[in-house]
């Protein structure tokens, strides 16, 4: 456990000194929400503003793309000399990629939480029950990152993880309606979108907020648990320390 | 030149399932682009809170009306199920519930008060081509980024040291790996664009016509990508960066959907962009006006692709080639 803490330390240490990495996980939302909230302005009216929408959406956005900081915490050029010596130092094998998940889920969620904090008070976006969407936006960034490390234990190289993960995110969140609603496209689409993942944690989020409507929640939560727990035995299984030889 | 082109062939071979799994995804991206497009209805929904045999006269074809029991809940207008909701109040006169714009309440109240000559006016709609072309364009610029991995890699790599060292200059180094991912990007792309035509389902363009647009748009990603490649040596931050940029602008480009209103100034400050002129290009294109204009559009892209890829090559040659 004191290793596995040690180690975690350095891969946050090591993500947060890379300016790439917290641009891309608090410029990058923030500039997107700015862009698309500015431009459809004018499609709304005062009560309920595109900030209100894209504040949401476009956070499980990034929350969603978090799988490839993992990945390439995970098995970066930079990194796999580092993960050599763990292998050869006494302790457990599995703490490398333990290590990565909460060093980045940590590193993320801190990211995110300060992009929506300012994201609140710019746009005053509206929010409700923040300790129930705290919770969903953890799973579904813990969701996310687990993704990546299993895609990247299961195909061994960073670089098709990224590929796989780029444009699966990209398509979830088309469908989801992240970056633009989908809903009122009519009935195939909207029966489409139903099969995306993105969709259901939008739609669950915006129960909370605006129709304090909780029921969608527990299914939710359930899922994203089972399925992180499923992806990390993966992990485990898939996982051999030969692969981080170079 | 071929050398280049048969060491990336090897390359890629050698990763079998890393090619399969590409292919799965171009056929998978364009076919969903496909898939969308075809079903998407253009229409403004209206919720009406009421039995469906009392407001008959509300039929229309401007409309997609639905009739609810009760009122939906606020976070389906807040996703856009409904554009607005609408509530008799029993004597004749409507309440209208909303969070569009002043102007769908208006347009709305207009048709409440008039239901049989109502007219609705809506010439910004895209073509079916276009709109395809549109959600293609992201995914084809993003494999670009992705495929300019054979690049990044001699980087990393320090293979690149050693081409520096061999007699083929750095322009044919390049190109070669253009052609390579031009080639990697555009079959496939066009595979299942011409198979969904063998299908006889609508898409807009034939097939000749697409093969110049993809052709364009795969050379433009190309260009892109290296140019963005070329300014730094590790893969990753490469690839975030240039992702990042990808979405951004084409989202900005409108190539779902056109955000911006015409003739502001903000819209022709998008036309630095070149998805936006690709954009503009296809549209009119299927629509048959091509002006003088669009053809520069036009010229544009390719200049932009061109100037790109000079660049590449230059900043490559700078970093790589040793004076004296």
């Amino acid at each position: 456990m004191r290793n596995l803490l040690i180690i975690a330390r350095e891969d946050f240490m090591n993500l947060i000194k890379n300016p790439m990495w917290i641009f891309y996980a608090t410029v990058f939302p923030i500039l997107m929400v700015v862009i698309l909230g500015f431009l459809t302005k004018d499609n709304y009216g005062k009560e309920i503003g595109s900030y209100d929408y894209y504040g949401i959406t476009l956070i499980l956005y990034s929350l969603l793309s978090c799988g490839m900081t993992s990945a390439n915490a995970f098995m970066e050029e930079r990194i796999k000399k580092p993960n050599m010596r763990i292998i050869y130092a006494p302790g457990r094998v599995s703490s490398i990629f333990f290590s990565k998940i909460i060093a980045t889920f940590v590193f993320s969620s801190i990211m995110h939480l300060f992009d929506m904090v300012l994201l609140c008070l710019v746009f005053s976006i509206h929010l409700a029950a923040i300790p129930q969407m705290i919770l969903l936006f953890s799973l579904v960034e813990l969701f996310s990152i687990t993704l990546g490390i299993m895609l990247c234990c299961i195909f061994k190289t960073e670089g098709m993880t990224n590929q796989i993960l780029s444009l699966v995110v990209f398509l979830i969140s088309i469908f989801g309606g992240l970056l633009f609603s989908m809903d009122g496209y009519g009935e195939v689409v909207r029966k489409i979108c139903s099969l995306s993942p993105a969709k259901w944690f939008s739609n669950t989020a915006f129960q909370m907020i605006y129709d304090n409507n909780y029921s969608t929640l527990l299914p939710t939560v359930i899922l994203l648990t089972v399925t992180i727990v499923v992806m990390i035995i993966i992990s485990l299984l898939t996982f051999r320390k030969e692969d981080c030889i170079c | 030149m071929l050398r280049i082109l048969k060491n990336n062939w090897n390359l890629l071979m050698n990763q079998k399932n890393y090619l399969i799994l590409s292919l799965i995804m171009t056929i998978c991206s364009v076919g969903a682009a496909i898939l969308i497009t075809n079903n998407v209805e253009i229409k403004s929904n209206i919720a009406v809170v009421a039995d469906e045999q009392s407001e008959k006269n509300l039929s229309t074809p401007y409309f997609h009306i639905t009739f609810l029991d009760k009122e939906p809940p606020m976070s389906e207008l807040v996703q856009n199920r409904y554009d607005a909701v609408v509530i008799p109040d029993g004597n004749g006169g409507f309440q209208i519930k909303t969070i569009k714009s002043d102007d769908l309440k208006k347009e709305l109240q207009k048709f409440l008060d008039q239901p049989s000559d109502y007219a609705f006016t809506n010439n910004v709609a895209r073509k079916i081509g276009t709109n395809i072309l549109g959600y293609m364009m992201m995914f084809l610029l993003m494999q670009g980024v992705l495929y300019a991995r054979f690049f990044a890699e001699d980087k990393e790599k320090h293979r690149i040291e050693r081409v520096s060292m061999s007699p083929i200059p750095f322009v044919i180094y390049l190109f070669g790996h253009a052609l390579f991912m031009w080639l990697l990007i555009f079959v496939p792309s066009f595979m299942v664009v011409c198979v969904t035509k063998l299908f006889g389902i609508s898409i807009g363009f034939s097939i000749p016509e697409y093969m110049l647009l993809i052709g364009v748009l795969a050379f433009l990603s190309v260009a892109y990508a290296l140019f963005i490649n070329s300014f730094f040596c590790v893969v990753d931050t490469a690839n975030m960066l240039a992702s990042s940029i990808v979405v951004l602008t084409s989202i900005l480009a409108g190539s779902f959907y056109s955000f911006s209103k015409q003739d502001s100034l903000f819209n022709k400050f998008l036309h630095i962009f070149p998805q936006k002129d690709f954009m503009n290009f296809s549209d009119a294109f299927e629509k048959g006006n091509i002006t003088f204009g669009i053809n520069l559009q036009f010229c544009y892209i390719i200049m932009i692709s061109l100037l790109m890829f000079t660049i590449a090559v230059v900043k490559t040659r700078r970093s790589y080639l040793y004076k004296r």
